[in-house]
């Protein structure tokens, strides 16, 4: 199983449990699908803290995980980058290509609203 | 007065060029042509440009050591003014290609990095990534390994021949690179200074862009449900350019009786751009190279 698949199903996991979980609840959870080392699930989740995507929480000995961003704020700022509405002049300039270019004022201001930023 | 006549030369081509090509409608009809021609046009203006700045210290310093008499020199003045400019717009059309190639891998970088995090790749190897949310959007992040990104409104609101004849113009940008020309052109739009900057170009050009790969798209799923899935997303307020291009579709390809002039157009347009490279190059270059290789190798120029 590829990496880049490993982390998506480990941060699946995270963004849907409750509260931040283990190594071991994760290693758990996705052997239910299919064989997996301990180890291998420790690394992806180290990698993915170290890219920022997931935090670390200490409790006693052992580490907890949580999302930093939920999956709706990471969704949501990959479309306001995609249409250019993020911040900094670099993304208005350098716009991604669109099928469908423009997303009505009300749209934007629901994705800004999904990551807490006021209307500009 | 080669420096001059170059520097008018860019201006003619960076200035006047685009407004006209802005509103030649016809070149709609064969936007792979058209978007060849922008790009001889601003390859000239560049050339042009660089040619100048090139050719004006020599052209000063002759007219410095009076060769040229003394009514020149009103000339030397507008040498030196041509020649600041186009080397300022050239030195800054070298950092802005630079930096912006950094910024744009970067952003792309983010957006495979945030893609992978949510996952939801479709089954087939189209790598399809599917977002939630309610805003219908479709675009395409160029890169090893390209994507090619739909929201679920957009699975929502079309239908499979529709979702697949979007997925088709999005990869046909990726296949075709449209997002270099389109680089290159958003450089050229930033080095210039920002009293004469203007979007005709880039936007013009970006418009061809999406053209064309309709064009694509159209020719591998029919022009039908591309057509029907640009009515379907197209913005109510602000959908200028998605209108234009459905009008097109029905323009170009019609239920029935054969497709326009798009042939001769785009022979026009390749005819035209290869006028605008080539006879600047013959016309102004040529007398100027000739004359500094005389004066480097001491024999008298004609």
């Amino acid at each position: 199983m590829a990496m880049g698949e490993l982390e998506s199903a480990v941060m699946a996991h995270l963004w849907d449990a409750e509260q931040p979980c283990t190594v071991r609840e994760v290693h758990e959870a996705l052997q239910a699908d299919r064989p997996l080392a301990y180890t291998t699930v420790m690394t992806v989740m180290d990698r993915l803290a170290k890219k920022g995507a997931v935090t670390q929480l200490r409790e006693g000995r052992a580490y907890r995980y949580a999302p930093l961003r939920s999956r709706e704020q990471t969704t949501a700022e990959l479309m306001l980058d995609a249409l250019g509405l993020s911040d900094g002049t670099d993304a208005r300039v350098a716009a991604l290509q669109h099928f469908i270019g423009r997303v009505s004022p009300a749209e934007a201001d629901a994705l800004r609203a999904a990551l807490g930023r006021p209307a500009p | 007065m080669t420096a001059l006549s170059l520097a008018a030369l860019a201006v003619l081509l960076s200035v006047a060029a685009p407004v006209a090509l802005a509103r030649a409608r016809a070149l709609h009809r064969a936007p792979r042509a058209a978007v060849v021609l922008w790009q001889a046009g601003a390859l000239a203006a560049v050339l042009a440009a660089v040619a100048a700045a090139l050719a004006a210290p020599e052209e000063i310093w002759r007219a410095v050591r009076g060769e040229q008499g003394a009514r020149d020199a009103w000339l030397l003045v507008a040498a030196s003014v041509a020649a600041l400019t186009a080397g300022t717009i050239v030195l800054r059309l070298a950092v802005t290609t630079l930096r912006l190639g950094v910024v744009l891998r970067r952003r792309r970088r983010r957006q495979r990095d945030a893609l992978d995090l949510l996952g939801a790749v479709d089954d087939d190897a189209a790598r399809l990534h599917v977002l939630s949310g309610t805003v219908p959007l479709a675009y395409c992040v160029p890169g090893r390994p390209a994507r090619v990104v739909v929201t679920e409104m957009v699975l929502q609101v079309l239908d499979e021949a529709e979702t697949r004849a979007v997925v088709e113009h999005e990869r046909a940008h990726l296949r075709a690179r449209h997002d270099l020309v389109l680089e290159a052109f958003t450089a050229l739009h930033v080095a210039f200074p920002r009293v004469v900057r203007s979007r005709l170009a880039l936007d013009a050009v970006s418009t061809l862009l999406e053209m064309l790969a309709d064009d694509i798209a159209a020719q591998r799923t029919g022009p039908g449900p591309l057509r029907r899935a640009l009515r379907a997303l197209e913005p109510k307020a602000e959908g200028h350019e998605v209108a234009l291009r459905r009008a097109r579709l029905e323009d170009v390809y019609p239920d029935d009786g054969p497709r326009g002039h798009a042939r001769a157009v785009a022979a026009g347009a390749y005819l035209t751009g290869a006028a605008v490279l080539a006879v600047p190059t013959v016309a102004l270059v040529t007398p100027w190279l000739r004359a500094a290789v005389s004066a480097l190798t001491g024999t008298p120029s004609e």
